[in-house]
């Protein structure tokens, strides 16, 4: 049966990506792995690889198209001359802007982000704002009518001074909590535990490397990497019509970093495939690049679960992190007090696929270094 | 080679003070031989940041192997390790 190839969300931040090129063509064999698009975001050009073996049935869109995240821009077959299904091509006039007060084409609502325009101000040539009546609006150079606040303001408020579009990371912070608050059944929990078996390990592990960087929070992110699979946290629920689970095939490791004003998740692809210190090592290469603003934005996606720490701020007792699009686990590790109290590990998770039983049992495995060195 | 190790040792030193001072940490008491991590005056975040500027600073191109004790827990060794990569 042929298979679409989608778009992949390469960041929160973008809605939309431009096609710049098609590196195959219809009836070319491909390898999982092969480039089949290059594809231009706010912040870069990324590769998008096939999965799969297969041949390319058809191609769905053209290089200058702009294309909605999730649209079909691929099929693959067994076979090359397997039938295709049919869809809407992957264009941007087959996808609407969310309806309010104004109707916009997806052109439009581009145009409008990248100008910071206000829908309200444009002048519109019939029942929807398009991309035509923006570009006449920029030609005639008027100054964009004053922002008015968001007719959902309850009335009772004073009206907001200022409104401006959002900075990329708000749109990535604001898509990561939307995913949840519309997808998830996010609980937390928090167990507590003696940190002094982990920092023994880890102290040990440093000494014997000679590691300028302490290594536990890698470590402890190293074990929740091991522990994610046998306690069923490394996948997500697909609802719908018939509601399935999903198990990744593999651990990505989503691990924040705050740099400067910026929040990072990190994120070490296929992590059950390296032994610790691999994974350590790696994962102090994205912390540093994430500290010099200098991630590639595949390094920043596919979490499939996640690891974050408060450490630094000490006096931090409880931490209810945000779980990352797409994973049903984010750990959260505070400092231990220096009052002398037990260290605590917590724990937000989707209660779609897991019960705070399962996610009691992982911490307290976690909250206990491996008994050998992996 | 002396002038330029003492000078690269002042540049560091102004790097580490102003990394340690937005801790609200002096770096008055610490050696050119204290091991930084040792010296409290820099946590685990502080010290990342610290590495990444002095990397940028004197474009090292740090290799994950390379993030040592040995290569760059002090003043002194930093200082040496971008002497000798200036000169590889």
């Amino acid at each position: 049966m042929a298979l679409p190839v989608p778009i992949p969300r390469v960041n929160n931040n973008d809605d939309v990506v431009k096609i710049v090129r098609i590196p195959v063509g219809v009836g070319d064999a491909v390898h999982a792995g092969d480039l089949v698009f290059e594809v231009e975001t706010e912040k870069a050009v990324v590769g998008i690889e096939a999965e799969q073996d297969g041949y390319v049935l058809a191609i769905r869109c053209a290089i200058g198209d702009t294309v909605a995240v999730g649209t079909t821009a691929l099929w693959l077959g067994a076979t090359p001359d397997e039938p295709v299904p049919e869809e809407a091509a992957a264009t941007p006039a087959a996808q609407e802007a969310p309806a309010g007060d104004t109707a916009v084409t997806a052109k439009a609502l581009l145009l409008l982000r990248q100008h910071s325009l206000n829908a309200n101000a444009i002048p519109r040539s019939g029942p929807r704002l398009t991309a035509a009546d923006v570009e006449a609006f920029l030609e005639s150079g008027e100054p964009p009518a004053p922002e008015e606040p968001p007719a959902t303001l309850p009335r009772n408020l004073p009206a907001a001074a200022l409104t401006r579009p959002l900075t990329p990371p708000e749109r990535g912070l604001l898509s990561t909590v939307v995913w949840q608050r519309e997808n998830a059944v996010a609980a937390y929990l928090e167990v507590e535990y003696d940190a002094r078996a982990w920092d023994e390990y880890a102290a040990a592990f440093a000494k014997e490397r000679r590691l300028l960087f302490s290594p536990l929070l890698s470590l402890l992110a190293y074990r929740l990497v091991r522990l994610a699979p046998e306690h069923h946290a490394n996948g997500t629920v697909i609802e719908g019509a018939e509601p399935s689970l999903a198990t990744y095939q593999h651990v990505n490791l989503g691990f924040t970093v705050q740099a400067g004003d910026s929040l990072y998740l990190c994120v070490v692809d296929l992590a059950d495939t390296l032994d610790e210190a691999a994974f350590v090592a790696r994962l102090g290469e994205l912390q540093r690049r994430a500290v010099a603003h200098k991630l590639a934005p595949v390094e920043m996606r596919g979490a499939t679960v996640g690891f974050t720490s408060m450490a630094r701020w000490g006096g931090v007792r409880r931490h209810v992190p945000v779980l990352p699009p797409h994973t049903a686990l984010m750990v959260a590790h505070t400092a231990p007090p220096a009052d002398g109290r037990p260290a605590v590990l917590g724990a937000t998770y989707d209660h779609r696929m897991l019960t705070g039983f399962d996610v009691v049992r992982l911490l307290q495995k976690l909250a206990n270094p491996p008994k050998q060195a992996t | 080679m002396h002038d330029q190790r003492t000078k690269i040792l002042a540049e560091l030193r102004l790097i580490l003070g102003d990394a340690a001072g937005k801790l609200g940490q002096d770096i008055g008491g610490v050696a050119d031989d204290d091991i930084i991590p040792d010296t409290g005056v820099l946590d685990s975040a502080g010290l990342l940041e610290f590495v990444v500027l002095i990397d940028e600073k004197y474009a090292l191109a740090l290799e994950p192997e390379e993030m040592t004790i040995e290569n760059l827990g002090s003043l002194a060794a930093i200082a040496d390790f971008v002497l000798a990569r200036k000169r590889a």
